[in-house]
């Protein structure tokens, strides 16, 4: 009886302080017990929300760190995406060299769920091993057995989906080269670990490597990637590729042609060198033998250098039209003008005497392109003679002997020249070098030389590669191209370069002669200096230099063949065919219009 | 005991006979002969809750309403980022499935090439390499002159369809 004592709430807090007054006010002992077991009730839930609190703050504060640890361990995996190196591509954009991903397979036996033999036989036809040969190997040890390396990636998606325990897929990059030892001379090679070694793939591995980052990801309990921390260029990889300057129809079409002349002569070996002479970039660079780069453990050490560019060697009579050049040049010969070739001349008591000597003679007054179509030595002589020795010194180290050519090859060597000292005082060292010996060179620099006379007096630099373009030709980047120094003036230039079509027309060039076309060379017969001083008796090396139209010319061709055998191994019958073949099949690609008409007319049907 | 007691008669009163409310009306009037009514109360009528009540009650009901809306939204977002995820790893394994497929023609494509190359130098291939003699220039006709003032054919007025 009686209100309330407190003022009156909602009605369920109303009825709970009701009840809980009429227990403390009852005065019999089983609202106390009733009461007491509340209280009881209320402590234990109280206790164990405590203990729960506890628990939590043990969790998340004390053990924190470790938990931390296991979880990322579980549910973070690195990712590395696959980024390979950068493709070449030459000159059309066909590939010269690209990266596959490839897969090695381990086996941890230890692992297995299915026995051994069921997983040999299940491996058995993806491996393209006998199922008993896996076994052996799987019985070989517990673990970390290499089943296969370089598996390509439609197997190893195939073992993926057999979801074998015990399987181990490791993904490597691998360098493919399609086109095989048609392109190793100029992109060389990588070597295991994708390291270049030789060629472009060495000297612009800058350019072709690319930087790869692991990156870590997340996972979700069925493996799936999730892109929380992604980076931010992760998915765009760019699609740049190296382009060269070859053409590959070129480069076939003069690697057919220099097999076929080494195999004929039983040469050594053999390179063909095609420039073109707008800008100096190269549209073929390939020598025979050659090594296919897929397989470079196979080849044999010394081909993986590419001797056009490392091996010195005497340049012989294909000398002889810069030495013109520089005569004309430096105002002491006339291009009209006269010398008496006398077939033998003693200097310094040294003989000198014409190829031809023995069975020719002496040919008398020949003018200076007849010394040219003869490569008369005599008469070569008697042109460097009108020089002063220094100027005539100053004029080679003018057109670069000594000094590399600055090709973007790797392991170029310098040609060699004796010193100002000794060659101005020697008058034998001034007239060998008029006729090609006594010095040297490689065979990329003979083309850049040759470069000169074509290039109306430029001196180019050889390269080739043309930089780096994305997948629609876009350039990206470029090679520096500094102006080209102007060596000659264009008369003499265009005066050389008429008497080196004299050459072809009738003198010792007449293999390299395509109808309708107006080509300019010079043949080169050499012998080789041999390591103990002075020249060996049979070795020679052959080579021959095209230059073609004359009338604007576009292309050097430059064939060395480095010691052919037989009687009539010479530059006009062992490189000279190459040089033809060559420039025929520049005529069909770049479709060259004859200069003039070819002197077979075919019958036209009267209208 | 009484406290207790009290409220329960008189309600269940009320819900055993509605109908009869003018009966409960008379009795509140007339006490019933089985109740005191010494010890009949009156129900104590509750006052409204003061003004800061009502709208503490009426913030807890919006709190809830919103507490509830949210927690579904919050239900909703996250399955959209778990589907989004899963989305990206989907495509994610496309793009380099595209990435190995175009690899692969790629290489392909470029081996075929060589191997057609190879066997086109070979002996016994029907294929000649191609020469300057296949080759024909033409030296292009020289512009014509047409006849100045030369007016096109009057138009004649198209020939309609003669029906169909």
């Amino acid at each position: 009886m009686g209100s309330p004592s407190y003022p009156p709430r909602s009605k369920r807090f109303r009825r709970l302080a009701a009840v809980v007054k009429s227990l403390r006010q009852m005065p019999i002992p089983q609202a106390k017990s009733t009461y007491r077991r509340l209280l009881l009730v209320w402590a234990i839930l109280v206790t164990g929300s405590v203990l729960l609190t506890l628990n939590l703050v043990r969790l998340q504060v004390v053990q924190s760190p470790d938990l931390l640890k296991q979880a990322r361990s579980q549910q973070m995996t690195y990712l590395r995406p696959f980024i390979p190196r950068r493709p070449i591509v030459d000159h059309n954009g066909n590939m010269l060299a690209i990266d596959h991903p490839v897969y090695t397979l381990y086996a941890h036996p230890n692992a297995f769920k299915l026995p051994k033999p069921a997983v040999a036989e299940k491996l058995a036809p993806i491996l393209g091993q006998s199922a008993a040969d896996i076994n052996r190997k799987l019985d070989s040890a517990e673990s970390g057995i290499r089943l296969e390396y370089s598996l390509a990636e439609n197997a190893a998606a195939r073992i993926r989906d057999l979801q074998l325990d015990g399987l181990d897929l490791n993904q490597q990059q691998q360098r493919l080269y399609p086109q095989q030892n048609l392109t190793a001379d100029v992109v060389g090679y990588v070597d295991v670990d994708q390291v270049g070694q030789a060629g472009v793939e060495y000297s612009h591995k800058n350019l072709l490597e690319r930087s790869v980052k692991s990156v870590r990801l997340s996972r979700t309990g069925m493996g799936a990637v999730m892109p929380d921390q992604v980076p931010s260029g992760f998915l765009h990889i760019d699609d740049l590729q190296l382009q060269l300057t070859i053409d590959s129809r070129v480069q076939r079409a003069a690697q057919v042609a220099v097999q076929q002349q080494v195999k004929k002569y039983a040469a050594k070996r053999g390179v063909v060198l095609v420039m073109d002479v707008q800008d100096g970039s190269l549209r073929a660079l390939v020598g025979d033998p050659s090594y296919d780069p897929n397989e470079y453990y196979k080849a044999k050490l010394e081909q993986f250098k590419n001797w056009a560019l490392t091996d010195l060697y005497e340049p012989g009579s294909t000398f002889k039209p810069l030495n013109v050049a520089i005569a004309l040049e430096s105002g002491a010969v006339k291009p009209d003008q006269v010398f008496n070739d006398e077939g033998e001349i003693y200097i310094d008591g040294w003989p000198i005497q014409n190829f031809d000597y023995s069975y020719v003679g002496g040919r008398g007054p020949i003018s200076v392109t007849q010394i040219l179509e003869h490569s008369s030595n005599v008469g070569m002589v008697h042109i460097v003679q009108q020089m002063k020795p220094d100027v005539y010194y100053s004029w080679l180290q003018k057109i670069g002997l000594g000094q590399i050519t600055g090709s973007d090859f790797p392991f170029e060597a310098a040609g060699q020249l004796k010193d100002h000292k000794t060659f101005v005082e020697s008058p034998v060292d001034i007239a060998t070098t008029a006729f090609g010996q006594g010095f040297s060179l490689t065979a990329i620099q003979l083309l850049q030389l040759h470069g000169i006379l074509a290039s109306g007096g430029k001196l180019l630099t050889p390269h080739v590669v043309q930089g780096l373009y994305d997948s629609s030709g876009q350039p990206y980047w470029q090679p520096q191209q500094s102006t080209p120094k102007q060596i000659f003036s264009l008369t003499t230039t265009q005066t050389v370069l008429k008497m080196m079509e004299a050459v072809v027309l009738r003198g010792s060039g007449k293999g390299a002669q395509v109808p309708g076309y107006r080509i300019g060379g010079k043949t080169g017969t050499a012998q080789k200096a041999s390591s103990s001083g002075g020249y060996q008796a049979n070795a020679k090396i052959t080579s021959f230099v095209g230059i073609f139209p004359i009338e604007a010319p576009r292309y050097v061709v430059v064939a060395v063949i480095d010691e052919p055998k037989g009687e009539d191994a010479f530059g006009s019958t062992v490189a000279a065919p190459i040089v033809k073949s060559v420039i025929e099949t520049l005529i069909t690609i770049d479709k060259i219009p004859p200069s003039q008409p070819i002197s077979a007319p075919t019958p036209t049907p009267s209208p | 005991m009484s406290a207790a007691l009290n409220p329960s008669p008189a309600k269940r009163n009320r819900s055993r006979l509605p109908a009869s409310n003018q009966n409960s009306q008379r009795s509140s009037r007339r006490p019933l002969q089985s109740v005191n009514p010494a010890t009949v109360r009156r129900l104590p009528a509750p006052d409204a809750p003061p003004r800061w009540l009502r709208s503490l009650v009426r913030v807890q009901q919006a709190s809830l309403i919103a507490t509830f809306t949210l927690a579904g939204s919050v239900l909703v977002v996250y399955g959209w980022t778990v589907y989004a995820q899963q989305l990206w790893g989907k495509e994610y394994q496309k793009l380099e499935h595209l990435r190995r497929d175009e690899r692969q023609m790629t290489t392909n494509g470029e081996i075929l090439k060589n191997k057609i190359a190879d066997q086109a130098v070979r002996p016994g291939t029907t294929l000649v390499p191609q020469t300057p003699d296949s080759l024909i220039f033409l030296k292009p006709a020289p512009a014509r002159n047409l006849a100045p003032g030369a007016s096109p054919a009057p138009q004649a007025p198209p020939i309609a369809p003669l029906g169909y």
